[in-house]
């Protein structure tokens, strides 16, 4: 590994271990700013801590990707954004579990590509979260009743009652999406190397 | 004292028939499961059917490194002679290419696998080693050709991809139908759990329980988002017109048939293939050692030297666990079916012993057809649906039984016999499961009509791919003798179908053989017996079947437009085929026997 790689290692383990600390520390103190507080602390907050923390969870990912090849790091990452999408409305810990779902969100789609492409997984991956899919679907509505007024319900209070069932639509959806290009670069490289072969 | 033996090779391979037996029968029953009108399109299912295997097919080798660790044969001196070994060999029998080889640590002893470019042998590091040792050592040399050949020969003889491409394509099918089940049975039970309530959503009352200041701007984005008042209407109006069980229905009757056609082709089928491959690789290596001497010398050390035993693993994982279990099946499933060496010596003294006897040909393709006619077509459906899939299994049976008994032309015996006893079981088969369908209906007839009736329902249903609420209103006592006339009485055209068409094939084979300077080679041979073959299936396709159905329903209306296009198409084919059947047996027939030379196979046998 290159000097410069070590640093940018060091430095986003240092950033997002530091960028967790604070979340829960505001959310610990619970804060109440006032209107032209919370702007400054929106602008600062999303300007800068979040873009740089996906920055620094995207680069980790990366050069770590020999690892998220492995089922039960895959499995803790999928545990970390179940956790994330249940506890991001809850006093003390929220404003941090919301800020590793703004990261984790839109790195799940990475994770997920590269599981599905290191082991030959993408038609596993969109064959069971299509499944996954529609069953948490169908087995909510049947367990809950009408999803839909809950939904809506929802909408308008600040619970979170339906954390599971987001949960699942939402870690599906990014299966099937990552399943569905890691079946289509799969597909490129093996015709690439078929039609190379001597 | 080199010997006269007939050359398996010279004949279209039983392994090749196999396959394409195999293939046919499940890519013919996704063909006739899924094209068509639906309730839902599934034209796109039967397409990723036909795709996906070929991807998968290509992919495999590189599924099988990752699974079993494999890796490419260390470069240097270490296995110097085997590597060379390999490369000569695979030039002396004119391969398109030289094989790499894969070492694992807990693989096969020695096996070939590959993708249309990539080929591999695939061998245990012990074993390299002792195949190395064998190598270097001028007096053992040809005990590690005889085997390093016999993997090379799976190459030749096409084995490598015809054994790849269907293990994909029955995992596929099989993947996919389960996935069709789940998926769409989901789909449709959800379908019937909210189609009330969204019939009920109002987006006025989403956009009240939204926060006070994002509403105008809601108000102006969700209307477009979502269907108006009017089609709403629509939509509801289209799904009070749905019946939902016939649906879910609907979708377990073109999955589950196609899954149980697909493990019974995979369970009692597919290790006949796995058998016969190994009798035709062996009859290449002693096509081109000339000798069996060193083939028996491999055999006698194999059975001295057992087979070297698993190290007891003290605890195992789950995946170790699981691995155990499907090597245990592996083995029920494709062991019991392997050839043991006494069969093996003997399909080498006499190469006649490989091919099937009426015996097992009417077990395969009398099975094959109950198969076929239990899953595909039932007596309830045939008078609703046409005739698609009796007339599938009449191109089937007719095809294989043609290429099984072509040794017995070929060597000169009559064929006639067997085709007939043949054919009588496939009959009797059928005769029986029909008049036991048949007995059942009339049972319940007298017995429970209600539940008849719904059982006919059901079935209609399926079959006519209609999910509507309106009931289907028919007159059992006439729909049932109108079932048990058509159905029986289209058991006995079939059989003269087949009768006419296989003898008149067999006849045809028979007479080419005695033209005079007319075969050039077995390949010209094969391409004859493959033209003559498909020439007679179109013409049973589009002329025979079609006619012999009109005048059983009494009903010619159905050759008016396309269908009638592909009657005249038949008819020509079958004027062409005459005319051109007429001068060259004008032309090269003559009386006596004409003597094949590219027949027979000179080698060593004592």
């Amino acid at each position: 590994m290159s000097k410069l790689a070590k640093t940018l290692n060091i430095f986003s383990i240092v950033f997002l271990t530091l960028f967790a600390l604070f979340a829960l520390l505001v959310g610990w103190l619970n804060p109440d700013l006032g209107e032209s507080g919370l702007l400054l602390f929106a602008l600062s907050y999303c300007c800068a801590l979040v873009p740089l923390g996906l920055l620094s969870a995207a680069w980790l990912a990366w050069t770590s990707r020999s690892q998220l090849s492995r089922i039960y790091i895959w499995l803790a990452i999928q545990l970390l954004f179940l956790i994330s999408i249940s506890a991001y409305s809850l006093p003390f810990v929220g404003l941090l579990f919301s800020s590793i779902l703004f990261v984790l969100f839109p790195l799940m789609g990475f994770i997920n590509f590269w599981y599905a492409y290191e082991n030959g997984d993408s038609l596993k991956f969109v064959g069971w979260g299509s499944i996954v899919f529609m069953w948490s679907i169908l087995l909510a509505w049947r367990a809950t009743g009408n999803l839909l007024e809950k939904w809506i319900a929802s909408m308008s209070s600040t619970s979170n009652d339906l954390w599971w069932l987001y949960a699942l639509m939402y870690g599906s959806t990014w299966v099937v999406v990552a399943g569905l290009l890691a079946f289509i670069v799969e597909t490129i490289v093996v015709l690439r190397k078929e039609f190379s072969a001597k | 004292m080199q010997k006269r033996h007939i050359d398996l090779f010279a004949l279209p391979s039983q392994t090749a028939i196999l396959f394409w037996l195999i293939t046919a029968t499940l890519l013919g029953a996704i063909l006739i499961g899924l094209t068509g009108g639906h309730i839902i399109p599934l034209w796109p299912l039967a397409l990723i059917l036909l795709l996906l295997p070929l991807r998968e097919f290509m992919i495999r080798p590189e599924r099988e490194m990752r699974k079993l660790g494999l890796f490419p044969l260390p470069e240097g001196d270490e296995f110097k002679e085997l590597r060379a070994s390999i490369d000569v060999l695979a030039k002396k029998i004119e391969l398109k290419r030289v094989p790499k080889i894969l070492i694992g640590a807990d693989c096969d002893e020695i096996y070939e696998m590959g993708s249309f470019r990539r080929w591999y042998i695939v061998i245990r590091a012990s074993k390299a080693k002792k195949l190395q040792e064998l190598l270097v050592n001028p007096r053992k040399a040809g005990l590690a050709e005889v085997q390093i050949l016999h993997e090379l020969f799976h190459f030749k003889n096409g084995d490598y991809w015809e054994l790849g491409y269907l293990a994909e394509l029955f995992r596929v099918s099989f993947n996919l139908m389960m996935w069709v089940l789940v998926f769409l049975g989901g789909w449709v039970f959800l379908l019937v759990l909210v189609k009330d309530a969204f019939f009920q959503f109002s987006i006025t009352d989403l956009i009240q329980h939204m926060p006070v200041d994002i509403r105008p701007t809601m108000e102006q984005i969700l209307p477009s988002m979502f269907p108006s008042d009017a089609e709403m209407e629509s939509l509801r109006v289209k799904a009070e017109g749905i019946n939902f069980a016939w649906a879910v229905y609907f979708i377990s009757n073109i999955s589950l048939p196609y899954i149980a056609v697909a493990a019974i082709l995979w369970r009692f089928y597919r290790p006949s293939l796995w058998r016969i491959r190994e009798f035709y690789a062996d009859a290449g290596v002693i096509a081109v050692q000339k000798s069996i001497k060193p083939f028996i010398e491999f055999i006698r050390r194999a059975n001295q030297v057992p087979l070297q035993a698993a190290p007891e693993i003290a605890v195992l994982s789950i995946r170790e666990i699981f691995q155990k279990i499907m090597k245990r099946l592996g083995i029920i499933f494709t062991g019991f079916f392997w050839p043991d060496f006494s069969k093996r010596f003997e399909a080498l003294i006499i190469p006649e012993s490989v091919f099937y006897n009426w015996k097992q040909i009417a077990w395969f393709l009398g099975f094959l057809a109950l198969t076929l006619e239990v899953f595909l077509a039932t007596p309830l459906s045939l008078p609703v649906v046409g005739n698609n899939p009796m007339t599938f299994t009449t191109l089937v049976v007719t095809a294989a039984l043609v290429y099984f008994l072509l040794p017995q032309i070929v060597m000169g015996k009559s064929a006639w016999k067997d085709a007939l006893r043949v054919l009588l079981v496939i009959f009797g088969i059928r005769t029986a499961w029909m008049f036991f369908t048949l007995a059942l209906m009339w049972g319940l007839y007298f017995i429970q009509p209600n539940v008849l009736m719904e059982v006919l329902q059901a079935a209609i249903s399926s079959v006519a791919r209609y999910a509507g609420n309106d009931p289907i209103s028919i007159d059992l006592l006439e729909f049932l003798v109108d079932a048990s006339v058509i159905n029986v009485l289209q058991i006995p055209i079939i059989f003269v179908v087949q009768i006419v068409s296989v003898t008149g094939l067999l006849f045809l084979i028979k007479r080419v053989l005695q033209w005079y300077s007319f075969i050039r080679d077995s390949q010209h041979f094969k391409r004859i017996v493959f033209s003559l073959t498909f020439g007679v299936l179109f013409i049973i396709l589009t002329l025979v079947m079609p006619i012999a159905m009109a005048v059983l329903k009494g009903d010619f209306s159905s050759f008016i437009g396309a269908s009638g296009i592909f009657v005249i198409l038949g008819g020509l084919t079958l004027a062409g085929g005459g005319i051109w059947f007429f001068v060259q047996n004008k032309k090269h027939y003559q009386t006596g026997n004409v003597a094949h030379l590219w027949l027979w196979v000179e080698y060593e046998d004592e």
